[in-house]
């Protein structure tokens, strides 16, 4: 079920009425929230239900088993990381490595008639999967005691707000919020509801409205002039944002009008002072799941140079692979593990403050140039994300560097309308100047501070009739197939 | 818990209130929005076919106000405004081909494409209709997608004003200048996608045509039925429509340039025109049927 969609405007109200109206008491609730999770899930194909439901069932028993038998624990836990790693790369990786194997062996004068298999990519799968993994490894540093409410586990891998696109919760965050009472908060879920607005905003008008730009621009590079292609690499770059972000914003909204806290998940990326800030400030969960479970036993920034570029290097090539089979999203994680390894050989990898330029409105004119160098590294590494192989993508970056790019625009020669264009870049432009004037806040919505309710209700049926007028198609969120 | 509830109901009582408001707003000047150019006469109204076939720059008197994935509903509330604004309009060019029985049924076309700007053309017959007769997909087409309520109205605006031979993505309708070039591709692509070749046309299509067709006879306008031309490749049945035409619709004129035999170069797809295409077709529209009076003869 799509956050944008019919079913979900129902589905939504009926399940918060009946999760506080009917079904009261943790037990009771945990049961419904695991109810709806599978029929919010199952929506989508319901063959798949059996697959959650296995990586839960191992991950709770591991848990257990890890508590019980301590001094193996490091065998079950390695063993429920196989199981689990091994669902994922079947469902999501098996014809990738088959094919490059294949690639392989045939360099070599051999002919292997491989046969590809027929596998569809269950939604989300990457995202419960680290979800559960995380768990079993929590439990085994015994950062958290293993739970014998399976119900309450069960709610927290399934959580259906969070379950296909995240944030990829930790155990210590969300799962103790299924073990205790919930109660409804006020102020909570007038914030939620804020925050579920403001995603919408970034997914209709900002994702939705790029994604039908960049996907004439990027099907159609060859006949762009290295103007029009400057701009398609920057509404993707966009799209992306609006897509992710929002997503997590409804998420995380909607999560709070079922009195659920989960973790921020995007802090003003495209401000960022230079790359790595810029993956502190990006999908967090998953950044911060890296660096907890591979980075760090890995070795992290001890040891020297050498091992710290290494598991630099490791770290951004699995990241780049956890986004998809191909070559493609591995060479964007390497691009930016190689630019946060040159930052680090050069000590300019700073820890920053989380909040840009607390003091001032406007930031120092140095900080202003390392924002933008950043944004443009980060534009010039979502190429190879959006290409279909690399040798678009060169072939891409390749007709940007071209004395076009002062031109005018040719979106004529596509068919793309001027007025689309231009609201297009208006909206993008609102959105980071929202974004700045609010950074200080939760998110670009939060308007508590503002006093007077008119004011309040006339900024939200202002956003309602943007949505209302410029909505972009209903596209699926991006980050599904991950 | 209380208090959230009450005020989420009197907030969505506010948005409707306001939405209400907007609407009228947009509506009260639409005698504006959908008046023709001058000496217009002709109208063309149908899908992708016939927004990308009919140049209208170089057609007389006559407008290409189809729009891509049209639906006959709208194609029906769009002729009833046209000619409650334009009175002088006497002749509706309806595209009538192989695609009309994808429409409607099919859930994919509609989201993206109501625009409530036509909304209050339906009576409460045809809203009964609407209602019985389309699919779950339809029915969500209209009343769930809010968001694109509205968003078609001030591109229309500008649109129907000027013949301008650049579409926009947003609009009512209009010439689409196509400047794809993809029928090789399309026909390999094509050649992987099973489609099912006897599906027949969908009934809520059929009601909204059948409609017009009252309308346009109760108006005094004629009807003339058009087929552009496709590819020979291209796969779509070419036989239903026609058989369905003999059996129903024998008495309103149907120009069938389907087979029409056209230079690969003028195609952008298996079944779209582009527009050198456009050009090829309007510029014999032009010199063989409208100066000829063909409008009056058998094909």
């Amino acid at each position: 079920m799509l956050f944008n969609s019919f079913e979900f405007l129902i589905f939504l109200p009926i399940v918060f009425l009946l999760y506080w109206f009917v079904f009261k008491g943790i037990k009771v609730q945990n049961i419904f929230i695991v109810a709806v999770s599978y029929i919010f899930y199952g929506w989508w194909d319901c063959r798949f239900l059996i697959l959650i439901f296995i990586t839960t069932l191992l991950s709770y028993l591991s848990g257990i088993l890890i508590e019980k038998y301590r001094g193996k624990a490091r065998w079950i836990c390695g063993a429920n990381i196989a199981i689990n790693i091994g669902i994922l790369c079947y469902y999501k990786y098996v014809n990738f490595f088959a094919d490059n194997l294949e690639a392989l062996i045939n360099q070599f004068g051999y002919q292997l008639d491989w046969v590809t298999l027929d596998v569809i990519l269950p939604v989300g799968i990457s995202f419960y999967t680290f979800q559960a993994l995380s768990y079993t490894i929590d439990v085994y540093r015994r950062d958290i005691k293993a739970t014998s409410d399976f119900i309450a586990f069960t709610s927290f891998i399934s959580f259906f707000p969070q379950l296909v696109a995240g944030p990829i919760e930790r155990s210590t965050n969300l799962l103790p919020q299924f073990l205790k009472p919930r109660r409804f908060d006020y102020t909570n879920a007038v914030i939620g509801m804020r925050q579920i607005l403001w995603g919408f905003f970034k997914k209709i008008i900002i994702a939705d409205n790029c994604a039908q730009l960049a996907n004439s621009i990027f099907d159609n590079y060859q006949d762009c002039n290295a103007s029009l292609l400057l701009l398609g690499a920057i509404f993707f770059t966009f799209q992306i944002y609006g897509d992710f972000s929002g997503y997590s914003d409804i998420a995380i909204g909607t999560a709070r009008l079922f009195g659920v806290n989960l973790m921020k998940n995007f802090n003003l990326p495209y401000f960022s002072r230079d790359i790595a800030e810029f993956w502190r400030r990006w999908h967090i969960s998953l950044n911060k799941w890296f660096i907890d479970y591979v980075y760090i036993p890995l070795g992290g920034s001890r040891g020297s140079k050498a091992m710290v570029i290494r598991n630099i290097l490791i770290v951004f090539s699995l990241s780049g692979l956890w986004h998809g089979a191909n070559w493609t999203f591995v060479i964007w994680g390497l691009y930016n593990g190689v630019i946060i390894a040159l930052l680090t050989l050069l000590n300019l990898n700073q820890k920053r403050s989380a909040i840009i330029s607390e003091k001032s409105f406007f930031p120092p004119i140095k900080e202003i140039g390392q924002i933008l160098i950043t944004f443009i590294l980060v534009v010039i590494g979502w190429i190879f994300f959006r290409a279909e192989d690399i040798t678009q993508a060169v072939d891409y970056i390749a007709r940007l560097c071209d004395s076009s790019i002062v031109s005018v625009p040719n979106f004529r020669d596509l068919g793309l309308g001027f007025i689309k264009l231009t609201y297009t870049l208006f909206f993008i432009v609102l959105l980071q100047l929202i974004d700045w004037i609010q950074r200080k806040q939760d998110f670009g919505l939060e308007i508590s501070n503002v006093k007077y309710r008119p004011i309040r209700w006339s900024i939200y049926i202002i956003f309602l009739l943007i949505f209302s007028i410029f909505a972009g198609g209903q596209e699926a969120f991006i980050y599904f197939q991950f | 818990m209380k208090k959230f509830l009450l005020k989420s109901i009197i907030f969505c009582f506010v948005v409707v209130i306001c939405f209400g408001a907007f609407w009228c707003i947009l509506c009260s000047n639409r005698n504006e929005t959908m008046r023709l150019p001058e000496n217009c006469n002709i109208v063309f109204l149908g899908n992708s076919h016939v927004e990308c076939a009919i140049n209208d720059t170089i057609l007389k008197n006559s407008f290409n106000f189809g729009r891509s994935a049209e639906q006959m509903e709208f194609i029906y509330c769009k002729v009833k405004l046209l000619k409650k604004y334009n009175p002088a309009l006497d002749t509706i060019v309806i595209g009538y081909d192989n695609v009309l029985c994808y429409q409607s049924a099919d859930s994919a076309f509609n989201p993206v494409l109501y625009s409530p700007y036509f909304f209050d053309t339906h009576n409460l017959s045809t809203i009964t209709n609407l209602l019985t007769k389309s699919s779950f997909g339809y029915i969500e087409g209209h009343i769930t997608h809010p968001f694109n309520w509205f968003k078609l109205y001030q591109f229309g605006e500008s649109k129907i004003k000027s013949k301008t031979n650049i579409t926009d993505m947003s609009n009512l309708g209009g010439y689409m200048y196509l400047t794809r070039d993809k029928l090789e591709e399309d026909i390999k692509r094509r050649a992987t996608i099973k489609m099912d070749k006897n599906r027949s046309f969908d009934e809520l299509s059929i009601y909204f045509l059948n409609e017009t067709l009252n309308f346009c006879q109760d108006n005094d306008m004629t009807v003339i039925f058009l087929c552009p031309p496709q590819h020979k490749k291209c796969f779509l049945d070419s036989t239903y429509y026609r058989v369905y035409y003999t059996k129903n619709y024998s008495n309103i004129k149907f120009y069938d340039f389907k087979d029409m035999e056209l230079p690969d170069s003028c195609f952008g797809d298996l079944d779209h025109l582009n527009y050198k295409g456009a050009k090829v077709f309007s510029e014999y529209l032009e010199k063989e049927v409208l100066h000829k009076n063909y409008y009056n003869k058998q094909p």
